[in-house]
């Protein structure tokens, strides 16, 4: 599909998930699991930033993580 | 070895600290030690020290210094000891240099809105990196809902030991992020990433040598990827949460893989998580992918490194976060003392071209993380 199409197209539809109250499942005194870290994305985040770079030099693989990665010579 | 890395793990606590990059705002310090080892004899060992430090109520500095002692001499050729780029292939030993990444950013975060900007520059013997990047995230639906999008584009280039077509590498990314609460026991995110680089894309020391001539890796001078990821994190019961990841790539070299990450946490007690993980990984080969013997020296694309030709992976791991129960010094509160450890195993499928670049019909590795967090 063309990258120009989609990516506005996913930026639209981003935008308007946020506008809509059907997307308050939970309320903010039900939220005490989220603030636990086995909860997170990301539990070890530190571990995955490193992983993520392991990856990309093991792999031809890359994207899907909102995380920055900074350029090497080892890829 | 293991010298070497309680060596460089005492230096490391002892480097100043750098105030660092952080994705999020956070008023804390983590010291971050990485090692990374294959049966390809090749190592990395990556300490690192992160700083996001509060300015107000609404601005952050955030700042990250790292030192990556790398050794990765023993790409190994099938029919001579020593590679086009002079380097001894059958030394086990391997060349041991230094990368020295370190980035710098700062941090809006007001109510429901956080806005980061920064700069990212690495230096090792053969690669300057230099990066730019800056992400927003609003938060809405009462918290439920968060949208993220981040960008970054980089300005690299080659230091090689021989003539290059180009000495410049440029990456774009742009990642789009949706994350949306399901219930008060789970949560889900969607990611998508549009890729793109420029410039010498191969590594300028593969080559393919025979008896009778070397050829030296070449790929294309640009390439244009994406990848959609989604996750779900689901609350099991009281101490169990499951995370399930998948993602889905593609790109203009005809590549496409398919990735899935499971992983378990429990609480074993008040102040231990433990966790285990599986995650698997699978390819296609490019569009210039040949077997080796196939190639001529007349070819204009050329590729040596497996990560061009189709092969899959499998990685398990363990991890622990540590929350200690009583002040282990008078000075620091344990409360805000976070060790988080993790090991993992990987190993792909067998393949001729790392046979051909390492001496072993497959990878198999270890990578492992302990850090230690500190809240102010």
């Amino acid at each position: 599909m063309n990258r120009y199409i989609l990516v506005p197209g996913l930026l639209a539809l981003f935008a308007l998930a946020g506008c809509t109250e059907k997307l308050v499942n939970v309320q903010p005194y039900e939220m005490e699991y989220f603030a636990q870290d086995k909860m997170r994305f990301t539990p070890l985040e530190e571990r995955t930033a490193f992983e993520t770079h392991i990856d990309s030099i093991r792999e031809a693989s890359a994207g899907g993580s909102s995380g920055f990665q900074g350029g090497c010579g080892c890829r | 070895m293991t010298r070497k890395i309680l060596a460089l793990f005492v230096a490391c606590m002892l480097v100043p600290i750098w105030p660092v990059f952080a994705d999020k705002p956070r008023d804390g310090i983590s010291y971050i030690f990485n090692f990374y080892g294959d049966n390809g004899n090749n190592r990395v060992i990556a300490p690192s020290v992160a700083l996001s430090k509060k300015l107000s109520d609404t601005y952050y500095l955030g700042a990250n210094l790292g030192v990556d002692a790398i050794t990765s001499a023993t790409k190994k050729t099938s029919t001579t000891t020593s590679t086009a780029s002079g380097e001894e292939g059958g030394d086990e030993a391997g060349n041991l240099h230094l990368r020295v990444p370190a980035s710098l950013s700062l941090t809006y975060d007001k109510d429901d809105d956080t806005l980061t900007g920064g700069g990212y520059y690495s230096y090792e013997n053969t690669y300057t990196g230099r990066s730019l990047f800056a992400a927003y995230t609003r938060r809405m639906n009462l918290n439920n809902t968060a949208l993220g999008i981040a960008f970054s584009k980089s300005f690299d280039n080659w230091i090689p030991d021989r003539q290059l077509s180009t000495d410049r590498r440029s990456e774009r990314a742009l990642d789009m992020t949706l994350t949306q609460l399901l219930s008060p026991r789970q949560s889900m995110q969607f990611v998508f990433s549009s890729l793109q680089s420029e410039g010498f894309l191969a590594q300028p020391t593969d080559a393919f040598v025979t008896s009778a001539f070397t050829i030296y890796a070449q790929y294309p001078d640009t390439r244009k990827g994406s990848a959609a990821a989604v996750r779900l994190v689901t609350l099991l019961n009281e101490p169990t949460s499951f995370h399930i990841y998948y993602r889905y790539y593609r790109d203009d070299w005809h590549i496409q893989s398919d990735t899935v990450n499971l992983e378990l946490y429990r609480d074993i007690s008040r102040s231990l998580v433990l966790g285990a993980r599986y995650r698997y990984y699978r390819q296609s080969a490019s569009f210039f992918a040949k077997p080796l013997n196939a190639y001529t020296p007349s070819d204009p694309l050329v590729a040596v490194d497996y990560r061009m030709y189709a092969f899959h992976s499998n990685t398990v791991g363990l991890m622990a976060i540590v929350k200690p129960s009583r002040p282990l010094l008078r000075k620091f509160d344990a409360d805000k003392l976070k060790l988080k450890l993790s090991a993992d195993v990987f190993t792909t499928s067998k393949h001729e071209n790392i046979q051909y670049l390492y001496n072993t019909d497959r990878l198999t590795g270890l990578f492992a993380s302990i850090t230690l967090e500190y809240d102010f």
